[in-house]
């Protein structure tokens, strides 16, 4: 484990301090590789890694054709929890999951602190 | 009430200038007997024309006989003379509403129960005429637009109504055909990831937010919010929206 990924660790470990949020994960936004996570439960990270990616793109696609450019934020919402991406620096996304009362507020101030500090 | 019809109709025989005419009206009419009730409240009014409480009534005699027009003419000018005639005013709404004219209707309403406060017949006909023009407020707000903010695309990825512009620009085709892959990976990611089926997607980024969902199966709902709107305003626009989208497609299929 390299100086970076524990200092992600440490970040990502605030936001699953959060109330509702089942694990975050700092990926690459190109091949969906983990570089940093923290999750809680029986999550297979990878999954939530290379799911998130693949979101992340797909909805960039979409946003672009609507003049809107890439996303800062994309929140997928279903009837069990959500799933939050949004592009960190260096071509890096992080990723969270949480459950269907988690407060989507909270979550942006502490992964927008993570992005001040990559 | 037959003995006291006899009489009154006695007595306007005798004196056509009787005012006798207004009890003789309402009793006709209590009775059945619009066509009776409509002659005897129209030579009385027009005998005296500023009798208000007579004209009021015979807007009404007149609206029983299906004479929607001339109960019209009627109370619009009973409300000239007297502004607050509960009856004129509780007819014009009626007439406002069985026209459509909902604004207008409620306008009366509104006066008559200013007017009448504990009449129930006003408030129970102003509390629905609110609730459908609120509903109507919101099904306008709410429907697919022909060119804008809002659109509705089918799993192939085309436009199916409404339309998104950006700069001017129609960007309705590009992004219905981008949107099936969003669907299809919300679908696959909410799965793998045991969060049940996907309600909807919202982006954000510094020239506003989008809001993706699925009124059905076969199609896809997109609301776009420009740079300023806040996501969860386009989110409650969305849930109105989706419901009659949902409509929309249930009525365009063809059984």
């Amino acid at each position: 484990m390299t100086a970076v990924s524990i200092n992600f660790d440490r970040l990502l470990g605030r936001v699953t301090g959060i109330r509702g949020v089942v694990g975050a994960v700092v990926l690459d936004a190109e091949d969906g590789l983990v570089i940093a996570e923290s999750i809680l439960g029986g999550i297979r990270v990878n999954a939530v890694a290379a799911l998130a990616a693949s979101m992340y793109r797909r909805v960039s696609h979409t946003t672009k054709a609507a003049g809107h450019g890439p996303p800062d934020f994309v929140q997928l919402q279903a009837e069990n929890g959500v799933l939050i991406a949004l592009p960190g620096s260096c071509g890096t996304i992080l990723a969270v999951i949480g459950e269907l009362d988690l407060n989507i507020g909270l979550v942006k101030i502490e992964l927008n602190k993570i992005l001040v500090r990559q | 009430m037959n003995d006291r019809i006899r009489i009154l109709a006695d007595e306007l025989a005798n004196n056509p200038v009787s005012l006798c005419f207004v009890e003789l009206g309402a009793l006709l009419r209590k009775i059945g007997d619009l066509t009776g009730a409509e002659r005897v409240l129209a030579g009385g009014v027009a005998r005296h024309p500023g009798h208000v409480e007579a004209r009021s009534l015979y807007g009404e005699v007149l609206l029983d006989r299906g004479k929607l027009r001339d109960a019209f003419r009627e109370w619009s000018e009973v409300v000239e003379t007297e502004p607050r005639d509960v009856g004129a005013r509780k007819g014009l709404g009626y007439l406002f509403y069985k026209g459509g004219q909902l604004d207008e209707a409620l306008e009366h309403l509104e006066m008559a129960l200013s007017i009448a406060p504990m009449d129930q017949q006003v408030r129970q006909a102003y509390s629905r005429i609110r609730k459908e023009l609120e509903s109507e407020e919101t099904a306008a707000s709410a429907a697919p637009r022909g060119a804008g903010d809002m659109m509705l695309a089918d799993s192939r990825g085309r436009p199916l109504t409404g339309g998104l512009v950006t700069d001017g620009r129609d960007v309705s085709e590009e992004v219905a055909a981008y949107l099936v892959g969003v669907s299809d990976e919300a679908a696959r990611s909410a799965r793998m990831l045991k969060l049940g089926n996907w309600i909807w997607i919202t982006t954000e980024s510094g020239n506003g937010c989008l809001h993706i969902s699925k009124p059905t199966d076969d199609s896809t709902l997109v609301l776009m919010g420009g740079p300023g709107v806040r996501p969860a305003e386009v989110e409650m626009r969305a849930e109105s929206a989706a419901k009659t989208a949902k409509d929309w497609m249930d009525d365009s299929r063809v059984d």
